[in-house]
């Protein structure tokens, strides 16, 4: 099989941040990392932690016929933690390398189905998430799963 | 225009975003300005002098150490409002055994961060002046982030929170943490009142090298002074790092710091 890949072009702007550009779409991209609640818009870093919440619930979907299991409902929440802030910005001085020390992630999900029935889809969500695999393997990743 | 590179020390990266305001309005200005942050002054102190930054944002012991080192080849350029005339407080509690200067003989004084210019080395140099020298009683000093000369206001709360606690018979506090924590309850003024408090100094101050081109220089303060606290934006900004208005530099309000540098051994070669 003919190895797969995927694009993004991205242009820089003057002051910071740019836009992303993959297939017929686009999107604004902000700093690396802000430490502003005001910052304008969602950072690199953000988008990251969204791809790994929406690699998980898409998986969930995906997965979820083969199990008979219907989801009327799903939510992921997902919360990166650093304690090396400082590294983000590039302060002289200060040691250790950017990145992330830990990401929570909460799995809500709401079906007609057993505990036990969620937990297997769940399962084999996590093998399917090539994000959430990616990342548990440089990041602690702490996976939440709650049903109801 | 090349950027020019401002220096500044963080202890907090929220104080990132006043320099992201502040960068933003210098480039609608055409004045681009770059940050390049530092963990202490004396690393910053260091890049001044090394020619990799252009303006640092100094703390008061910084300009005095850049002075110092530099043997008087630094300018001080600008400066909040409010680094203008402060003062520090000797707080004790009242109706103690403490009464007066001399009364402190003998007993544990509370101060900030050993680099502190607000809350020891000035306080240890206005007492000296009182005639209580720095042997005659007991310092007890509270090193919260050393290296970033007191801009961490932790060093000085635990010292107000250890003659709280009976800990020390007095503690040092600049002005202005006097009027906010005496508004906001962290300190009763019912049970607490200043003893004595120093003369007038200068704080934070926009230091250059005698070199900087002056072009440069009036660019920069020319963007600088256009910030308005009318403005929102720079208000936010200005509120975040505590002044309502940018003022020249001036280097007068640094007699009682340089002082206190000279008594206590504190400049060092870096």
């Amino acid at each position: 099989m003919e190895t797969q890949e995927w694009r993004i072009r991205f242009r820089g702007e003057p002051g910071g941040g740019g836009v992303a550009y993959a297939r017929g779409h686009q999107f604004a991209v902000g700093d690396p990392v802000s430490f502003d609640p005001l910052h304008s818009r969602i950072t690199a870093l953000e988008y990251l932690l969204a791809a790994l919440a929406a690699d998980l619930a898409g998986s969930l979907r995906r997965l979820a016929p083969r199990h008979r299991i219907v989801i009327n409902d799903l939510e992921v929440a997902v919360k990166g933690m650093t304690d090396r802030p400082l590294v983000f910005l590039g302060v002289v001085g200060e040691e250790g390398e950017a990145g992330l020390d830990r990401i929570e992630v909460k799995v809500y999900v709401e079906t007609g189905s057993s505990a036990e029935e969620v937990r297997t889809l769940w399962q084999g969500a996590l093998r399917v998430s090539a994000i959430a695999r990616m990342l548990g393997g440089s990041t602690r990743l702490e996976l939440e799963l709650r049903t109801a | 225009m090349d950027p020019i590179i401002v220096g500044a020390v963080l202890y907090d990266p929220k104080v990132s975003v006043i320099w992201d305001i502040i960068g933003a309005f210098f480039r609608e200005k055409g004045t681009p300005l770059d940050t390049v942050y530092y963990t202490n002054y004396e690393l910053q102190v260091r890049a001044l002098l090394g020619g990799h930054i252009d303006v640092a944002w100094n703390s008061p012991l910084a300009w005095v150490q850049s002075q110092a080192i530099s043997g008087g080849g630094c300018r001080a350029i600008a400066m909040r409002d409010t680094d203008r005339d402060r003062r520090s407080h000797v707080v004790v509690p009242r109706g103690g055994p403490v009464a007066k200067v001399a009364d402190l003989a003998g007993r544990t004084i509370a101060f900030g961060a050993s680099d502190s210019p607000q809350a020891t080395l000035i306080p240890i140099e206005h007492l000296r002046r009182q005639g209580l020298a720095a042997g005659s009683y007991e310092a007890r000093r509270f090193d919260v982030l050393v290296g970033k000369h007191g801009d961490h206001i932790g060093g000085e709360l635990q010292a107000l929170q250890a003659m709280q606690r009976g800990e020390a018979a007095a503690s040092c506090l600049i002005d202005l943490n006097w009027e906010a924590w005496t508004h906001d309850g962290t300190c009763d003024p019912t049970k607490y009142e200043i003893l004595t408090s120093t003369g007038p100094y200068d704080h934070c101050v926009f230091t250059v090298l005698e070199g900087f081109p002056r072009d440069r220089e009036e660019a920069f303060l020319r963007a600088l002074h256009a910030m308005d606290y009318k403005n929102p934006t720079h208000r936010e900004m200005m509120d975040l790092e505590g002044l309502k208005r940018w003022e020249p530099g001036r280097t007068t309000g640094f007699e009682l710091l340089t002082s206190a540098c000279r008594e206590q051994g504190v400049v060092s070669p870096l």
